[in-house]
């Protein structure tokens, strides 16, 4: 769904995304690493099942929130990545044990 | 517990110039911002882009208007912390921070400066939760962090300077703007000649405005005006714009779509607090109420930018100035003289610049369609899904405002804290009772603005807290009356 508009002008490192080493640039947040891999399949809504994906990317929706490094529900587009982060998709209702 | 003379909630133009101005004036100041980088939204990132020369040609000049006072900032000896969220601010002048570093943590400041900024209006349509429906604004986010567009035909639809600035911007960046559909009528241009007339002291803010739109007319395919969306429908990248223009129903594909309709002040942190509000008649939002120093209803709280009502970027830089000087004067800093004379100018440039937005608000003042869905299936609350027609059904068994129709149908219960449908929720109130929004009462905010995790809450050192000021009981006991939507009730019925 995205593509650099320009050569990638920041370092390159890797993030686990769902278990599968991903490259990215240390200027992504983690909502636009999950946009540009999984694009409309971002995230499953916890009310009525149906795909949702980033609407604002600036902090005021809650449509982009991922599980960062094990923490669920975080705002993925005012996390930045960093090397070896570990990155999931929250696909619809969380289950409790 | 930490304390400082000045707590700035917000590094973007009007935060960045209180800090500035506060350290000028030799008062202690820390600055929370939510972003890794100062420079609020529109100077987002601007530091590490003016080392990036091919994102810097896409970006534009105007952007980098924003680089020497962001440079200023980072070398002004300010306790900067970015990537901190305020979650509470309390009337007494603490806030309660969390950071990924440090956890949750109280600072208690003699004033506190809210620089919250704005965000864009709701744009209610059926499909506008689909992936691939973003803001305008968050294109613009990822080409600034990241130097990323969308791939594919990109439509954008709405209107107002924002919309026509990004779509610029995209199409430097080489993506393919396939339409523009915009709201603004010919009557509309006609109607606000006069208005622009007056405005003609801001005649470079104007002919940047119309270089943009000139450039686009000869690179954009299509560019509809009086274009009304009615729905978005499809999968990503196969996404339909359906849209009414001159009575004819026409349709778009896309695989992005960008919707704009204006921005409105973030005033989650200003009602949290209390603070009296007021009613833009022509923008349609609420706006905190601040004197001519941006001094709120509560004489610790400062209100600056955008977050006080929509002025843009160079008159935030005024504001912030201008609230951190009239601190200075109270607190015996600067004498009255000298906080006059240094105000004057500032003053007298945000008349012009009052001119011209007086302008662009009569100009790309929000459609009705926008304000409230015309679609009974549209989802009005994104996070909990609620449509149109529950939220009409709610108001006729008898919710008065937002906070009744959030306790019938969670519309504003969800994880953005109806930061999205609020105002939409509101308007849909005014309009089955035949009233202006300004009747209608608003949505109750509370803290916390953003979600912490109760661990850092019960970590936190809160000890002089509970001792030295009052307890929560009493607090309630003193507060405004809580109970709004029975007043309104009674002046709707």
């Amino acid at each position: 769904m995205l593509r650099y508009c320009t050569e990638p002008e920041s370092a390159a490192i890797t993030v686990v995304v769902e278990g599968q080493p991903v490259p990215a640039h240390v200027d992504e947040s983690v909502a636009a690493v999950l946009l540009r891999v999984f694009g409309a399949d971002y995230r499953i809504s916890s009310v009525d099942g149906g795909t949702r994906a980033p609407y604002c990317l600036m902090g005021v929706c809650f449509e982009c929130l991922a599980e960062v490094d094990g923490v669920p529900n975080r705002q993925g587009c005012l996390v930045p990545v960093r090397e070896g982060m570990v990155i999931a998709r929250q696909l619809g209702r969380t289950e409790v044990d | 517990m930490e304390e400082t003379d000045l707590l700035v909630v917000g590094a973007g133009p009007a935060g960045m110039a209180a800090t500035l101005s506060a350290r000028r004036h030799g008062l202690r100041v820390l600055v929370v911002d939510e972003n890794t980088e100062p420079g609020g939204q529109i100077y987002r990132s601007v530091l590490s882009n003016s080392q990036r020369p091919q994102r810097a040609r896409v970006l534009g000049p105007t952007y980098f208007d924003g680089r020497a006072l962001a440079q200023a900032f980072v070398e002004s000896g300010a306790d900067w912390r970015p990537q901190s969220t305020v979650f509470e601010i309390a009337y007494d002048g603490s806030a309660s921070i969390v950071a990924p570093d440090r956890g949750a943590y109280v600072v208690r400041a003699q004033a506190v400066l809210i620089a919250p900024g704005a965000y864009e209006r709701a744009f209610p349509v059926r499909g506008w939760t689909l992936p691939g429906v973003m803001t305008a604004g968050a294109a613009q986010t990822l080409l600034k962090t990241s130097g990323q567009v969308p791939q594919g035909r990109i439509v954008l639809a709405g209107g107002g300077p924002l919309l026509w600035y990004a779509a610029w911007q995209l199409r430097a960046a080489g993506a393919d703007v396939a339409a523009i559909l915009s709201f603004t009528s010919a009557a509309d241009y006609v109607r606000c000649a006069a208005a622009a007339l007056s405005a003609w002291r801001s005649i470079g803010d104007l002919v940047t405005g119309a270089k943009w739109m000139a450039a686009l007319q000869f690179r954009v395919p299509r560019i509809v005006h009086s274009a009304r969306v009615t729905c978005i429908e499809g999968r990503v990248p196969s996404l339909r714009v359906h849209y009414e223009t001159g009575g004819r129903s026409c349709m778009e594909d896309a695989a992005t779509v960008l919707l704009h309709a204006g921005l409105i002040p973030n005033i989650q942190a200003s009602k949290s607090l209390r603070l009296e509000h007021e009613w833009d008649e022509t923008q349609q939002y609420w706006r905190p109420s601040v004197d001519a120093w941006g001094v709120s209803s509560n004489p610790a709280i400062l209100i600056a930018g955008d977050g006080a009502g929509i002025a843009g970027a160079k008159d935030a830089v005024r504001g912030g100035t201008l609230a951190v000087l009239a601190l200075a004067a109270r607190l015996g800093r600067v004498s009255a003289e000298q906080r006059d004379a240094e105000a004057a100018p500032l003053l007298a440039a945000r008349r012009r610049e009052h001119k011209l937005r007086a302008f662009l608000e009569a100009l790309y003042a929000p459609p009705s369609w926008v304000r409230v869905p015309e679609d009974d299936a549209t989802q009005v609350c994104r996070c909990e899904e609620v449509t149109l027609s529950q939220i009409r059904a709610a108001v006729h068994l008898g919710a008065a405002g937002p906070n009744q129709v959030k306790d019938y149908v969670r519309a504003g219960m969800g994880a953005c804290q109806g930061r999205m449908c609020a105002q939409t929720v509101a308007a849909i109130v005014a309009q089955e009772h035949g009233v202006s929004p300004r009747l209608v009462p608003t949505q109750q905010v509370r803290p916390p603005l953003k979600p912490v995790h109760l661990g850092d809450v019960a970590a936190m050192d809160i000890g002089e807290i509970q001792s030295g000021g009052p307890s929560i009981a009493e607090a309630l006991l003193h507060a405004p009356a809580a109970e709004a939507d029975t007043q309104g009730a009674v002046k709707l019925h």
